[in-house]
């Protein structure tokens, strides 16, 4: 019902966190709850992160960044430019290492699928889209 | 990102505000590393002040605890919120890490290590 944000950032760290302040006073604003806004701000600090450090990698190159209330959920959705990269297909780090053989990568990846209800992945127009929703509670 | 730093019994009780994410875990870091420089290896990180965390800030509370398990120092963590618990969880971290729900308990365990 109108309640939707749009935001197109430069692919490096402050457009990562010019991104995540619009969404976080976007969720704020829309009312959405603070456990579901927690998870889509996270989620997001690591697909941007991902797209900033390895998608791009030092090239330029701007992201979108959407954000709705639709009807009973919230809507996600990130476009970049980077090379093609399905985090659906990515492997899942060793949760269970003991701290002397802890490696993080992948971790953030991980992190987004389990803090999402669904994620989608599409790729379109040279650009790699992720659509995540979380349904608010019934 | 505001960090709120106290020393009580002989334990540094560090204390971030906000959001633990890729922009503000650097800052996080610097200063966790600065303790260690200092010779502070027995920390309390109290986390009731924080919205979320980020695989960016477990980087830096990872980086911590080995860091503190080389010197044998002490480190527990205090007041994780159901949104940070849930990330530790989600990261495997839980059982890495001493936790205490209050701030108190943590020193006490700090203290006592």
């Amino acid at each position: 019902m109108g309640e939707a944000l749009s935001v197109t950032v430069p692919g490096s760290l402050d457009g990562l966190a010019e991104a995540v302040r619009a969404a976080d006073a976007f969720s704020r604003k829309a009312g959405v709850p603070d456990e579901v806004r927690r998870k889509l701000l996270t989620a997001l600090d690591e697909i941007l992160a991902n797209v900033v450090h390895h998608g791009l990698a030092g090239s330029s190159g701007t992201i979108e960044v959407t954000l709705r209330r639709d009807g009973p959920g919230v809507v996600l959705g990130v476009s970049d430019p980077a090379g093609p990269f399905n985090p659906l297909l990515a492997p899942l780090p060793d949760t269970s290492a003991p701290l002397e053989g802890r490696r993080l990568g992948g971790l953030g990846i991980a992190l987004v699928r389990a803090l999402s209800d669904e994620v989608a992945y599409e790729r379109k127009d040279g650009r790699n889209h992720l659509t995540l929703t979380w349904r608010l509670g019934s | 990102m505001q960090i709120d730093e106290r020393r009580e019994r002989g334990v540094v009780v560090v204390a971030p505000a906000g959001r633990i994410d890729s922009t503000t875990s650097a800052a996080l870091d610097a200063h966790l590393q600065g303790l260690g420089k200092a010779g502070d290896h027995r920390v309390v990180v109290d986390f009731s002040g924080v919205d979320y965390i980020s695989s960016a800030g477990l980087r830096v509370m990872l980086a911590l605890a080995k860091r503190t398990k080389e010197v044998r120092g002490a480190l527990a963590l205090a007041g994780l919120g159901d949104s940070v618990r849930q990330v530790f969880q989600l990261a495997g971290f839980l059982p890495l890490f001493t936790i205490e729900a209050t701030r108190e308990a943590a020193i006490g365990r700090v203290a006592a290590a």
